[in-house]
């Protein structure tokens, strides 16, 4: 399979359902990416792929979409296999569902991106809005598996009732990061803000020490030395080196939140 | 034309081995000194699968950048004849002997689609406290214990692999053949995927198959037992006084063949002809293990 870069040719005026773009779009041959139907939001009306993108064909097998697109909402959803890179800010719902391969952005994503996603690995080199990784609406898991790594701030409930999986975020957090977190690690390297990991039950927050939280959710914090610090600093070690450095000597570690009998734990390096 | 390793002759036979299970797993610790105790206490009564149910050793100690924490670290194989026995002995060893030794830490040392639960098994121990963490494709449990946190990753990789690779030293005198059998195995330690499970690496007891009392099914092997020269019939001559075996489990053919090789060669030249009348091998005429390291074949 050839990949295919999708040039935006205007800026759109109207909101769009894109999440076609995403699932197996990269086993698709182009004469069918090119007659998919993107419906308006709010309409009932759609727009098909080749009127509102120019097409080109790549010699890899990456699939490229390029331009203003933060009007194009749900990018990536259900993205499965291959590797999708998005030059360009987007709308919300971004990588939404994704169960496997590797979505890049280069840009800033709008809220509830990455929500509900299952495996693989997804960058952003940008901001992110409200609600990263939370779960679909009405259901009780975010973020259950894979990687997140985010270049940038993020913005409120970051890694809500997330349940498994890695999300760094390389910048700083708006409130309530990890809130009713069930499992999985948060690392962050920059500030954080009110609310940290409230309703915590399980998981693991990394903090930057000095990062503030209620005192009377958590145990006060004992400098410990783990083994298992160690091993998430192998798993991030090309990531974040510093971080990595720093978990590999001893870290002060919180355990809650008591409010809800959590077995959660923060550490702060 | 027999072979000769240092003026020792290496008789034309071989060595008959068999299927076996096999796993590793990694212990750390905070000092090499309690990875060291926790290997020890692990391997312990894992010579033979006769009666051990298991045959364990320490393959060799690791460096810190080769351990998965960074830590002072031991790899230990161990071989059974079957899977459900490696299932039964691998965690009951680790569960007594790595998570009762202080700082230590239990990794997998192999991958392998065919898993040995270790954590899995011993999370229980936590009492509830227990937590799992799985990062990358690998979860770990975490054991509260008095001395901080207990690391055991979920399971570890089970491999085919073979043992009962073997030579016999044919000494002049017990003083020199147990300078030869030293010398042997400790050429062979360093080497990955093999182990010699007997103590220092050498057996005195070497057996057969079968008894004359039902209910042992395997005894003494009278035919390499200089004490009974003009009782039983017995394949070599004299001026033999002392037998020792060394025994070699190993990942693969190779590893052992590799393995036999070098420590037949050191054995050899650590006392020559004075010392040793020659080299031979254990077997069963073939019947029963289809992995055969025919000396002349293994020397080239």
């Amino acid at each position: 399979m050839t990949g295919v870069t999708l040039s935006l040719r205007t800026n759109l005026m109207v909101h769009l359902d894109a999440s076609q773009l995403g699932g197996s779009l990269a086993s698709q041959p182009i004469a069918e990416i090119l007659q998919m139907r993107l419906p308006i939001i709010g309409g009932n009306e759609a727009m098909l792929v080749q009127d509102i993108f120019d097409v080109q064909s790549r010699t890899d097998s990456r699939i490229v979409v390029q331009g203003d697109l933060s009007t194009l909402h749900s990018i990536g959803n259900r993205w499965s296999e291959g590797e999708l890179v998005v030059e360009g800010n987007v709308g919300d719902g971004f990588a939404s569902r994704m169960s496997g391969g590797e979505v890049r952005l280069r840009g800033d994503a709008g809220n509830k991106t990455a929500q509900q996603m299952r495996r693989g690995i997804l960058q952003i080199n940008g901001n992110v809005g409200d609600d990263l990784g939370c779960p679909l609406h009405g259901r009780r898991s975010g973020f259950s598996g894979g990687t997140i790594h985010v270049i940038g701030n993020v913005g409120n409930y970051a890694g809500y009732r997330m349940r498994r999986g890695m999300l760094i975020v390389q910048g700083n957090c708006g409130t309530y990061l990890g809130c009713d977190i069930v499992a999985g690690t948060i690392i962050t390297t920059g500030q954080v803000g009110d609310g940290l990991a409230v309703g915590m039950h399980r998981g693991t927050l990394i903090v930057p020490d000095g990062t503030s939280y209620s005192p009377l959710r958590f145990t006060p914090p004992e400098s410990q030395k783990l083994s298992i610090a160690s091993i998430v600093a192998n798993d991030i070690q090309t990531r974040l080196p510093a971080v990595a450095v720093a978990l590999r000597s001893a870290i002060a570690r919180s355990l809650g939140d008591l409010t809800c009998s959590g077995r959660g734990e923060i550490w702060m390096y | 034309m027999t072979m000769r390793v240092a003026g020792v002759p290496i008789e034309e036979t071989f060595a008959e081995a068999f299927d076996m299970k096999a796993t590793r797993v990694i212990i750390t610790a905070e000092t090499i000194d309690w990875a060291r105790d926790a290997a020890a206490a692990m391997t312990g009564f894992g010579t033979s699968v006769i009666a051990c149910g298991i045959e364990i050793a320490v393959e060799r100690e690791l460096s810190l950048d080769e351990t998965p924490d960074g830590r002072p670290g031991m790899a230990i194989l161990a071989f059974a004849v079957s899977s459900k026995e490696l299932e039964k002995q691998i965690p009951r060893r680790a569960g007594q002997c790595v998570l009762t030794c202080p700082t230590t830490a239990l990794f997998a040392g192999i991958d392998s689609d065919k898993r040995i639960a270790l954590g899995k098994q011993l999370r229980y121990f936590g009492d509830g406290f227990q937590i799992s963490k799985l990062i990358g494709n690998r979860r770990y449990w975490r054991i509260p214990v008095m001395d901080g946190e207990f690391l055991c990753e979920q399971d570890t990789g089970r491999v085919d692999a073979i043992g009962g690779g073997n030579f016999l030293l044919l000494g002049r005198t017990l003083a020199d053949v147990s300078v030869a059998c030293r010398a042997a195995a400790a050429a062979i330690a360093p080497l990955a995927d093999v182990i010699t499970p007997f103590p220092g690496g050498a057996t005195r007891s070497g057996s057969k198959v079968g008894s004359k009392y039902s209910g042992l099914f395997a005894s003494t092997n009278e035919a390499f037992c200089p004490t009974l020269r003009g009782i039983v019939a017995q394949p070599f001559d004299d001026q033999v006084k002392a037998i020792l075996e060394i025994v070699i489990d190993g990942m693969t053919f190779d590893s052992i063949a590799v393995a036999m090789r070098i420590g037949i060669t050191a054995a050899c030249e650590s006392v020559g002809t004075d010392g040793l009348v020659g080299i031979t091998a254990g077997n069963y005429g073939g019947k029963l293990g289809r992995h055969h390291f025919h000396l002349a074949e293994v020397m080239k």
